[in-house]
């Protein structure tokens, strides 16, 4: 708020008007063609009854932050009247949130949607839609909302959720039971491709090699798998890691490298697991950390 | 004083096109009014209306904004204004009051520095938004402005800053102490994209193998771990080479070279770091490159 208590773009109106002067020289005087300013047909095409309305949905992976949808309309009385609706997000996880605006019969002059938060290129995604019923939605803009990605109407990208960079995140792996596998699955409704992955097999003192090998699945049939180039004797601790693009490795400095499909895409609850042979009951695995990029995809 | 170039060509005969391309027959049924025509925009603003230019970047270069108007009494006026930001990507706000009209075009553009593609970032909004901050409402125009990358309206176009190519970075990392490893982490609200790292380790006459390790990590979870293919005996200067899409080559004339994953995207939740093993008091890490592709994301 600013010193005489209001806002900051209210302050900014309410200076004296707007005097532009020509300050640069870029034209002769002679004008034979004039504009008209009255009787104009109204500046848009977007015209609305009391029968439509905007539909605002968002979706945010992380969740908890504000929307704000604004939009002029043009009045039959030749008032502009400002609109100004907000949403909070939720975690994508539980749902999107969306609010049905009414309108009055009108033309829409232009929309914004954008996010007073600050969000990384992936995170929240913002839809508008006009309803005419019975069931008629015409989308007049969509796309990842932040500072450095305005979403608009008749100005602005109508995006895609799956175009462009996804969202950067990481995820830690709870460490399965002594003797078991882990695995990672794809989030509902969300596109992750597996840039990295880290785990550490710890190995009893049981006598037998173990071989490990990174799968992905539909929880299903497999359509990839990553051996180990080398197996694991008893009681050795092995750092396996595994990427698109890297040759496989035997363990150097009890690190292994593992091969991944370039990319590596997953969908929703896909799995990437391990599977591996002649697991012993007090084997571990634990420290498994993957970093993704993934997109909302619904 | 001289006239500026574009007010001499102004200045000059007006032009008088001739029919040099046969094209058209002569009678047409259609007729324009010419005389008192309708306003050649539908970007309609009023006195409450504010354009805004947000700039953001690593470059103070000055920064031209044009703006014609058709003012209500049939004016056309030009505005221009030269503006420009610090270089630290934060976001600059910029806002000139309009008067009632139509905007004909807006352009913003580098007056005369030549800016790569990833260095400064504009958008051209109008605000009329009782929301907290002063932001962008309805955006006109955004993307990297460059030379011959002015951004505009009408016509615009609408880039986000994660989209197409981003800023080549080569950083100079500074050395640790003797005895240290190093590491590197991308400043805030930036999304990077590894190309290569190089860095030299020489090694004290204090007998002992060194095993260099280059590790991603998220606070201080590791993601990727690479072993370097070969180990560095005493009293000798390695030059490391960490890279995507290359395969891991052992020391050869002093230069060892490691595969990295093909798409290492990090931000300033990732740290990239040496973990070498064997590393004794009197070893030193030094000439340490690090080369992203930058973008910036908030």
């Amino acid at each position: 708020m600013s010193s005489a208590g209001l806002l900051p773009s209210m302050t900014e109106l309410l200076g004296a008007p707007a005097k532009p002067e020509a300050s640069v020289f870029t034209e002769q005087p002679h004008e034979p063609i004039t504009f008209a300013h009255s009787e104009l047909t109204p500046p848009t095409n977007l015209y609305v009854t009391i029968n439509d309305s905007l539909i605002l949905q968002a979706n945010d992976l992380v969740g908890g932050r504000q929307i704000f949808l604004d939009y002029q309309i043009l009045l039959p009385n030749g008032e502009i009247v400002q609109g100004e609706e907000t949403v909070t997000t939720k975690a994508f996880s539980t749902g999107g949130v969306g609010k049905t605006i009414p309108l009055p019969e009108g033309f829409i002059l232009r929309l914004g949607l954008r996010s007073i938060n600050l969000a990384a290129r992936g995170e929240i995604f913002g839809v508008v839609y006009l309803h005419r019923p019975p069931g008629i939605n015409q989308l007049l803009l969509q796309g990842y909302l932040g500072a450095t990605s305005a979403v608009g109407w008749p100005i602005g990208s109508t995006d895609f959720m799956t175009n462009g960079p996804g969202s950067l995140q990481f995820h830690v792996v709870t460490n399965p039971a002594a003797g078991t596998d882990w695995a990672f699955f794809g989030t509902s409704n969300v596109r992750t491709r597996i840039a990295m992955i880290n785990a550490t097999l710890t190995t009893s003192a049981a006598a037998a090699n173990r071989g490990v090998v990174l799968q992905i699945d539909q929880q299903a049939t497999p359509y990839y798998q990553a051996p180990a180039s080398a197996v694991q004797a008893a009681s050795l601790a092995v750092v396996y890691n595994a990427a698109s693009g890297v040759t496989p490795l035997a363990p150097v400095a009890g690190v292994a490298v593992l091969g991944l499909p370039t990319p590596c895409m997953l969908g929703s609850f896909w799995r990437i697991h391990s599977v591996t042979s002649n697991l012993q009951a007090a084997d571990q695995w634990s420290q498994i950390t993957i970093q993704t990029e993934e997109w909302m995809d619904i | 004083m001289a006239l500026p170039p574009a007010t001499a060509a102004l200045l000059a005969p007006p032009a008088l096109p001739e029919r040099d391309v046969q094209s058209l027959r002569p009678a047409h049924s259609v007729g324009f009014n010419i005389a008192t025509a309708g306003p050649p925009s539908n970007l309609y603003v009023t006195v409450n209306d504010l354009l805004q230019v947000m700039l953001m970047g690593i470059s103070a270069a000055p920064v031209l904004v044009d703006v014609r108007i058709l003012t209500a009494d049939g004016q056309i006026v030009i505005q221009e204004e030269t503006i420009s930001a610090p270089a630290n990507r934060t976001r600059n706000f910029f806002t000139f009051r309009l008067p009632e009209g139509f905007i004909l075009s807006v352009s913003v553009g580098p007056q005369s520095v030549a800016l790569p593609r990833g260095t400064l970032y504009a958008q051209i909004a109008l605000v009329r938004s009782q929301a907290p901050a002063v932001q962008y409402t309805y955006i006109l125009a955004q993307g990297y402005i460059g030379l011959l990358a002015p951004i505009y309206w009408p016509n615009s176009r609408s880039d986000f800053s994660t989209y197409e190519q981003g800023l080549p970075t080569s950083l100079n990392q500074a050395a640790p102490g003797a005895g240290l490893d190093w590491s590197f982490t991308p400043v805030v609200q930036l999304r990077s994209l590894l190309q290569s790292m190089q860095c030299t380790l020489t090694t004290s006459a204090a007998a002992g193998t060194r095993q260099v390790v280059i590790q991603i990590s998220q606070a201080g979870n590791i993601i990727f771990t690479a072993p370097a293919p070969s180990s560095q005996a005493p009293s000798l200067a390695v030059t490391y080479n960490f890279t995507p899409g290359v395969t891991s080559i052992p020391t050869a004339g002093g230069v060892c070279v490691t595969e990295m994953p093909n798409e290492v995207t990090i931000n300033s939740n990732f740290t990239i770091s040496t973990v070498t093993g064997g590393l004794l008091a009197g070893d030193q890490w030094g000439i340490i490159k690090v080369g992203t592709m930058d973008w910036l994301d908030q």
